[in-house]
C-alpha cells in the first residue's frame, strides 16, 4: 500500500521537476523578452515623433505592426496632450496664479481612422488647393505637446496560461504607459 | 529499503521547495529589470519636457552657434509642474494635487544649471495657512536663489591668494570681487569684469573643478537637508560623475536640467532611485536643397552646390526662386528630385 503511495508520489515529483519547472521558466524567459521589446518599440516611436515634431498613419502604422510583432497581441492606443494655463480665480490676498494642464486631443485618433480632412485654414491648402477635401494622413505637433503611448495585452501568453491552470496563479494583465514630450 | 525511499523523497521535496523559490525570484527580477527601464524613460522623458518648459524663448537669438546660447533665458518656475505632469501621465496617475505632492516628495534635488549660475532645488519650510499663527512643518521644494559659479583662484605654492571670481561659462568672461579696504587694488567699483582670465590666475582646468566641486557640495548640502525631514528619503551621498577620467571633472557646457528621483514605490511598487538630465545644445542642422539645373531637377546637401573640388568650371546653379529645401534625402527623392552625383561629393557645408 505504503509502496503505491510512493509510486504515485514519484510520478507527480517527475512530472513537476523535469516538465513543469523547466517550461515555466521558459515562457517567463520569452515573456520577459517580448516584454522588453515591446517597451523599446514604444520608446522609439516616441522619440521619432516628438523629434520630427509630426505624426503620420505610417508613424502608426509602423508601431502598432511593430509591438504586434513579437508574438502577443497587444492594444496600443496613442494620445496627444496640449499643455495650457487657466487662470486660477483671484486669492484672498490678490495674487493671481495660473494652473498649468494637459488637455487630450483627440485627433491621433481621427487621424489613425481616416476622418481627418484638409479644410480651409490648412496652410498647405493655401500652398496647394487641390487639397481641399482629401484626408489628412499626418498631424503636425506643436512643441511641448505630450504623445502618449498606452500598450496592454489583449492575448495570453502561454505561460500566463500554464500558471493558470496548472497553480492556479492570476500573474494579470501586462500593460504600460509612457509619455514623451515634443521639443 | 523503505527508509531509503523515503529519503530520496524528502530530498525530492527539498528540490521542488528550491525550484518555487528560483521561479518566484526569475518572475520578480524579470518585473523589477522592466520597471527599471521603465522608470529611467519615464523620468528621462519628463526632465526633457520640464528643461524645454524653462526655456522661455523659441528661438534662442539671431546668434545661432554656442555664443547664442548665452541669449537664453531659463525660467525655473514652470519645471516642477510639467515634470509632474507629465510623469503622471506616464503611469496614469490623476493630475491631482494629491499625487504631484507625493512626487514631490520622492524628489530628492534638482539643479538648474546656466551659463553664468545655478539653480538647486531647496527644502523649505511653508505656511499652509498664513491666516493662523501656526508656522506649518511642511517642507515644500522650492528653487532657491541663483548662485553665481565661484572660483577661488591659489598661489602657485597652493595657497589661496584671497581673490575670488564669477564666470560666465560660454563668454568666458569672469568677475572679481574686491571687497573694500583689502588693498589689492583701492577698486572704487568692487566688481571688475575681464575677458578671458587675463590679468588672474584662472584657467579652464581649475574653472571646471571649482564649478564641480561646487555643485557637488551644494547638491550634497540639498540631499541632507532633505533626505532629514522627509520620511521617503533613501540617497546619501551624490557626486557629479567625471566625463574625464584624466581631470574627474564634469564641466557644463549649455544649460541643464538634472533631477534625483528616490523611492519610486508609489509608481511601481519597486524602491528606485533615478537621475536624469536635460539640457539643450545647438548644433548646425544640415539641410538637402534642391534645384533646378538645365531643366532637370536635383539635390545635394546645403553647400555642396557651391563647392569646387570636384566640379570645376561648370556653371553652378543660380539659386533662385525654383529652389525648396528638404529635410532628407527621401523627402527630396518623393518631390521628384534626383542626387547630383558631381554635387554630391563635395564636403558639406554648414548652411548657405
Amino acid at each position: 500500500m505504503t509502496d503505491f503511495v510512493n509510486k504515485v508520489i514519484t510520478l507527480v515529483l517527475i512530472f513537476v521537476m523535469l516538465v513543469l519547472a523547466p517550461l515555466l521558466i521558459s515562457y517567463m524567459s520569452t515573456d520577459m523578452i517580448t516584454e522588453r521589446l515591446v517597451l523599446n518599440d514604444v520608446s522609439q516611436f516616441i522619440d521619432k515623433v516628438t523629434d520630427k515634431a509630426h505624426v503620420s498613419e505610417h508613424d502608426l502604422d509602423t508601431l502598432y505592426l511593430a509591438v504586434n510583432s513579437h508574438g502577443q497581441a497587444y492594444d496600443v492606443k496613442v494620445q496627444r496632450y496640449q499643455v495650457l494655463e487657466e487662470p486660477k480665480p483671484t486669492t484672498a490676498t490678490g495674487e493671481n496664479t495660473t494652473k498649468l494642464i494637459y488637455v487630450s486631443m483627440d485627433d491621433i485618433e481621427s487621424l489613425a481612422r481616416g476622418e481627418l480632412v484638409f479644410n480651409n485654414n490648412d496652410e498647405e491648402v493655401k500652398d496647394n488647393p487641390t487639397l481641399l477635401g482629401t484626408t489628412k494622413t499626418y498631424i503636425d505637433l506643436n512643441p511641448r505637446d505630450v504623445i502618449k503611448v498606452h500598450v496592454e495585452e489583449v492575448s495570453i501568453s502561454s505561460g500566463k496560461r500554464l500558471f493558470w491552470n496548472l497553480l492556479r496563479v492570476d500573474k494579470g494583465i501586462f500593460e504600460f504607459s509612457l509619455a514623451g514630450t515634443v521639443r | 529499503m523503505k527508509v531509503w525511499n523515503a529519503i530520496f523523497n524528502l530530498i525530492a521535496v527539498v528540490i521542488i521547495a528550491i525550484m518555487i523559490v528560483i521561479i518566484n525570484n526569475i518572475d520578480e527580477t524579470n518585473r523589477r529589470q522592466f520597471e527599471e527601464v521603465r522608470l529611467s524613460y519615464a523620468v528621462d522623458y519628463a526632465t526633457e519636457a520640464a528643461f524645454r518648459a524653462c526655456i522661455s524663448t523659441d528661438s534662442i537669438g539671431t546668434d545661432y552657434s554656442n555664443e547664442g546660447l548665452k541669449e537664453v533665458e531659463l525660467n525655473p518656475t514652470m519645471v516642477l509642474p510639467t515634470f509632474y505632469n507629465v510623469l503622471a501621465l506616464s503611469y496614469d496617475l490623476s493630475p491631482s494635487d494629491a499625487n504631484f505632492l507625493r512626487i514631490e516628495q520622492s524628489i530628492a534635488t534638482g539643479f538648474l544649471a546656466a551659463v553664468n549660475g545655478y539653480y538647486v532645488l531647496e527644502p523649505h519650510e511653508v505656511d499652509i495657512n498664513p491666516l493662523d499663527y501656526e508656522i506649518g512643518e511642511e517642507y515644500r521644494l522650492l528653487w532657491g536663489v541663483k548662485r553665481p559659479y565661484i572660483v577661488y583662484t591659489r598661489e602657485s605654492n597652493g595657497e589661496y591668494d584671497g581673490r575670488v571670481f564669477a564666470i560666465n561659462l560660454v563668454n568666458e568672461k569672469s568677475t572679481e570681487y574686491i571687497p573694500e579696504g583689502l588693498g589689492v587694488g583701492d577698486a572704487e567699483e568692487p566688481f571688475i569684469t575681464r575677458d578671458k582670465y587675463e590679468g588672474t590666475n584662472l584657467n579652464d582646468d581649475i574653472v571646471n573643478m571649482s564649478i564641480s566641486k561646487l555643485l557637488t557640495e551644494d547638491i550634497n548640502y540639498a540631499i541632507h537637508a532633505r533626505n532629514a525631514a522627509n520620511i521617503y528619503g533613501n540617497i546619501n551621498t551624490f557626486y557629479v560623475p567625471s566625463s574625464d577620467s584624466m581631470t574627474a571633472v564634469n564641466d557644463v557646457e549649455s544649460p541643464a536640467l538634472a533631477l534625483i528621483f528616490q523611492d519610486s514605490t508609489f509608481l511601481n511598487g519597486y524602491n528606485m532611485d533615478v537621475i536624469s538630465v536635460g539640457g539643450a545644445r545647438v548644433k548646425p542642422k544640415t539641410q538637402i536643397i534642391g534645384f533646378t539645373l538645365n531643366g532637370t531637377k536635383y539635390y545635394c546637401y546645403a553647400g555642396q552646390q557651391l563647392g569646387t573640388k570636384f566640379v570645376t568650371g561648370e556653371t553652378k546653379p543660380q539659386i533662385g526662386e525654383g529652389e525648396k529645401l528638404f529635410k532628407s534625402i527621401k523627402e527630396a527623392a518623393e518631390a521628384g528630385y534626383s542626387p547630383h552625383m558631381m554635387f554630391l561629393q563635395e564636403p558639406f557645408g554648414k548652411g548657405y
